[in-house]
């Protein structure tokens, strides 16, 4: 039996949601972007009015204002998205147990076996679309189709507010006639490389000699062209069942530029001692220690090492990504924003090959005074105790928790699975 | 939509436009359902009880902005919408008034 799959997204969901509670911007441009005064300066989304205007997503504040004088932007607020968030997937979930989110604003969900008794994919995409309205005061875009991938182009096909059928009588004249850059996974790069060959349109790459592609794109040639001709056969994940984390990382951008190893060296502590903490809440262990620098250029390079044994304790994170730092960047350009994370985690209780050289009784001692310094802040503020490294530049610690960003998942992230059957 | 069933719009009145933040008395019951009881503008203003629930369901506030579980009461015999705003920052109740200041729509 065909699939019937939606896409559901939610249009300037952060936007949307701060209108929400604004309604005295009625009618107004607004945009959510980053705090001035910590130098978060972008663009993070902004409404209709002010798109139309020329706000675009990721432009610094100061780019925004001057293109739509007059903008509102707010800060965001995150832990109100991640609620609107979970009350987007509970409607959702009212049609189909298969729902897989992608990002906050964005998820499919699988209909198929609903059909029978809900009407088709495209009444019950109206009535997401209406329950949405009422219900959460916020605008969703659905696209219906028998795969993911043209269902998300449904989606993004129409806004807002808005229902689009892509079924197999009508996706050569819907999808084929768009430029290919909106079909997923074609960036610039991607786009460059097919112009240059007189592809222009989806269409384009659907017509196109596979084997040509392959040649020109490697693997993800061969994707493309199962993807234009509508042929993604991935499954739509079940209900809960996300990914298991991969990663956990921790970044901020400095209040101010930082320009020595030792300022380094104490934002590196201060991020390490966060991963480890939500790494022990997680009870996981990692032994890949990766550090991103950014410069006040805003180019950024990302470092990765291997450590013997995994880890959960800060000392242990924070001196692998200094090694790491000192190793790879030389001073070029001050730094503006640094990132530590921590990867190939396992669980906390697997066992693991010991070193010899490494004191285990020594590692536990350390282990249990990060759990000691947890315990003391949890009940005294960050203040409470700190590393005397950090006496040399209090402007540099953060006052309250670091953000956590929220990175949405990758589509090939569970493999690419559209060769199969 | 209820709404506009609902909220009495007499002529040439403002619209309910303004979000109110209000104490209300509720009640658990063993199946975990919450039942508004009374609610009072102020602390130590006047008890308004809660005749009748008609319906309650999530629905979002366009006019004071927000959305929550929204109730929609009889209130001295007049109807009225009553918001549970089940925010992350606080959990709160909130009715859709027509003036800036506490000051009785019922």
């Amino acid at each position: 039996m065909e699939r019937t799959i939606l896409h559901a997204d939610a249009n300037c969901f952060y936007a949307s949601v701060e209108m929400l509670h604004h309604p005295e911007y009625d009618g107004l441009p607004l945009a959510v972007g980053g705090d001035v005064e910590t130098r978060h300066g972008i663009i993070l989304t902004a409404n209709y009015i002010a798109k139309r205007r020329g706000v675009k997503t990721g432009s610094a504040l100061w780019e925004a204002e001057k293109a739509c004088p007059g903008l509102i932007i707010v800060p965001p607020d995150y832990e109100e998205y991640l609620r609107f968030s979970r009350y987007l997937r509970e409607i959702y979930g009212i049609y189909s147990d298969r729902v897989e989110s992608f990002g906050l604003d964005e998820a499919w969900c699988d209909v198929t076996d609903s059909t029978g008794i809900l009407g088709s994919g495209e009444e019950i995409a109206e009535e997401i679309r209406r329950k949405v309205k009422a219900e959460l005061g916020l605008t969703v875009s659905v696209g219906v189709s028998w795969n993911k991938i043209f269902a998300k182009f449904g989606s993004d096909y129409k806004k807002p507010d808005a229902v689009t059928v892509v079924d197999r009588e009508s996706y050569r004249t819907i999808v084929w006639r768009r430029p290919m850059d909106d079909l997923l996974y074609v960036g610039r790069a991607t786009n460059r490389k097919l112009s240059s060959f007189g592809m222009h349109t989806i269409g384009d790459i659907a017509n196109a000699d596979p084997d040509f592609l392959h040649t020109l794109l490697g693997k993800m040639g061969t994707t493309l062209y199962v993807f234009a001709n509508g042929g993604d056969r991935t499954p739509v994940a079940m209900e809960g069942t996300e990914a298991p984390i991969k990663s956990i990382g921790n970044g901020m951008t400095m209040p101010r530029d930082l320009t020595s190893n030792e300022e380094v060296r104490m934002a590196i502590y201060m991020l390490s001692e966060s991963v480890a903490a939500r790494l022990r809440e997680n009870h996981f262990k990692g032994r890949l220690v990766e550090i991103y620098v950014r410069d006040n250029d805003l180019s950024g390079i990302t470092r990765q090492h291997k450590i013997s044994c995994p880890t959960d304790i800060s000392m242990e994170i924070a001196e692998a990504a200094m090694a790491l730092f000192l190793a790879n960047y030389h001073w070029e350009r001050p730094i503006r924003g640094l990132c530590v994370r921590v990867g190939e985690l396992a669980a906390s209780a697997c066992p693991y090959q010991l070193n010899l050289f490494q004191s285990e009784e020594e590692r536990e001692k350390q282990r249990k005074m990060d759990i000691a310094v947890q315990e003391i802040r949890g009940r005294f503020g960050i203040e409470a105790v700190q590393r005397g490294l950090m006496a040399f530049g209090p402007e540099i610690t953060p006052r309250k928790r670091l953000e956590q960003t929220i990175h949405p998942h990758s589509y090939m992230e569970r493999g690419n699975r559209v060769m199969e059957g | 939509m209820i709404k506009g069933e609902i909220m009495m719009e007499e002529k040439g009145s403002e619209r309910p436009n303004y979000k109110l933040y209000v104490e209300v008395g509720a009640v658990y019951e063993p199946d975990g359902t919450m039942v508004p009881k009374y609610l009072r503008l102020t602390p130590d203003g006047e008890k308004f009880v809660i005749d009748h629930i008609y319906r309650a369901q999530r629905s979002a506030s366009r006019r004071a902005g927000g959305c929550g579980i929204c109730y929609s009461v009889r209130i001295r015999g007049k109807d009225a919408l009553l918001y549970y705003e089940d925010s992350p920052h606080a959990s709160r109740w909130f009715v859709e008034s027509r003036y800036p200041v506490p000051e009785a729509d019922f």
